[in-house]
């Protein structure tokens, strides 16, 4: 059977990992190795880590970091952060990464999406959206690296949903924004209206404050995974402890 | 001495890895002459099976995988490196595979909508073969990672060494004599997957 995967995510600014709140005031948390491979000896199924500044600065994510994490990491992770072409996707592949990530450069250019998916394959293609609750709908943000670039696209979340599996994508990350860094549970409702839009694998993200919450959001919402990352780099859940209960819950995971 | 090919496509890298965590060591082959010299051999992929064909083609690793393949020795295929064993594949069009595992490889194709493709994350195989050196202290069913959209369906059944099921079951390893390979990623599965390494490079067929 397929698992639901539990994926800490790693927010990294300047070669070391951060945390902010609701996408503001980052502190940092340690090294990027060292974390990961913490996560990996508890059993995360996946490591996301983005690289929160690389589209808000125009470059792309350097791989040197990427590569220290491939010679220690044997779970499979995706690298997140101002991929703007096929060669630089390239360079992180070949440094070592599974997939990458792209958000604001394919809300730039859409055909961004494409060009990757017939390079690489489908999977190993993500689109990251962040997405926040505006005006009785649900609006996409983009350079929601820095409070200084942040703005939003005018586009609805769910168009650009359905637009980025028609052009390729192989997975979607949803950061509810409005929930993000709250510790107040993942956005059901909206996950769950994403969910009925989503024939490729949808990733749950932004929110989550207690083992209770991930098994809500894989039982109402039918998400494939579900992101943290404040809950984890605290130390106020342990991977094993949250799929223990999972498990016991009869939710499939791996352990 | 493990030999991983490199035909330009697909992250060696963690392939490599794995094998020097082993404590064995591994080469990277861009010539397909060398091919002879290892007894040894992993052939990755990530990718489309028609660009891989074609790369396999162009830097002339599809004579030297086949010319490989009959000395005997243990070749083992990843993810694309085992579809592209099959006769012939169907995407990006229908193209010629190695011909290696009688087959062909085709897009996963769900009855119930809300199977979702790509198939990826942690799944179980479960193996039909027992005693294997291949599967040496291994349950019957171990948990790998995956990442795919297409699968391939083996003609001879006898060559389906692992089952996984995704909706229905489909073939996530196979073996025919000295030729073995995974759908899933062994260098993305942790101890489960270097386990499998291990038995492969210590395999003799």
């Amino acid at each position: 059977m397929l698992t639901r995967r539990i994926i800490p995510c790693l927010d990294v600014r300047d070669g070391q990992v951060v945390k902010g709140v609701q996408f503001r005031d980052h502190t940092v948390l340690g090294d990027i190795v060292d974390l990961a491979r913490r996560y990996r000896d508890q059993g995360a199924d996946e490591l996301v880590f983005y690289d929160i500044t690389a589209s808000a600065e125009l470059r792309t994510i350097e791989c040197q970091w990427v590569e220290r994490v491939a010679a220690e990491i044997d779970i499979p992770f995706c690298v997140a952060g101002g991929i703007r072409s096929v060669e630089s996707a390239e360079r992180i592949l070949n440094a070592g990464a599974d997939k990458i990530s792209i958000n604001s450069p394919a809300l730039q250019n859409p055909g961004l999406i494409t060009e990757l998916a017939d390079a690489f394959g489908s999977q190993c293609v993500v689109v990251g959206i962040d997405s926040r609750a505006e005006v009785g709908d649900y609006w996409v943000y983009q350079l929601t690296g820095s409070e200084k670039t942040i703005r939003s696209t005018r586009r609805r979340t769910e168009d650009w949903i359905r637009e980025a599996q028609l052009r390729g994508a192989g997975e979607i990350v949803l950061n509810c924004m409005n929930a993000d860094g709250t510790k107040a549970g993942y956005d059901i409702t909206q996950l769950r209206r994403a969910r009925d839009l989503c024939q490729i694998p949808l990733i749950a993200s932004g929110g989550a404050g207690n083992k209770q919450d991930f098994l809500k959001v894989f039982e109402e919402c039918d998400v494939d995974g579900a992101l943290a990352a404040g809950i984890f780099h605290r130390g106020e859940l342990t991977i094993p402890n949250l799929k223990s209960y999972l498990s016991s819950n009869q939710m499939g995971v791996r352990t | 001495m493990v030999a991983v090919i490199d035909y330009g496509m697909g992250n060696l890298r963690s392939v490599f890895n794995a094998i020097e965590i082993l404590g064995f060591s591994a080469e990277l082959v861009k010539d397909p002459e060398k091919l002879q010299l290892y007894d040894h051999v992993i052939l990755p992929g990530v990718g489309s099976f028609r660009v891989c064909m074609d790369n396999l083609q162009k830097t002339g690793f599809d004579q030297s995988i086949k010319e490989y393949v009959q000395t005997g020795n243990a070749l083992m295929g990843i993810c694309l490196g085992m579809q592209i064993l099959a006769t012939r594949g169907f995407e990006d069009g229908e193209s010629l595979g190695l011909d290696i595992i009688p087959g062909v490889v085709e897009k996963i194709n769900p009855l119930d909508a809300k199977i979702k493709i790509p198939h990826v994350g942690w799944n179980d195989v479960t193996f039909n073969s027992i005693g294997n050196p291949l599967i040496k202290s291994m349950k019957n069913s171990e948990t790998f990672y995956f990442t795919h959209s297409y699968i391939l369906k083996c003609d001879n059944l006898n060559y389906v060494f692992g089952e996984t099921i995704y909706e229905k079951s489909f073939t996530s390893a196979v073996l025919k004599e000295n030729v073995f390979a995974t759908q899933f990623h062994p260098e993305k599965s942790q101890d489960v997957g270097l386990k499998l390494f291990k038995n492969f490079i210590n395999w003799t067929p």
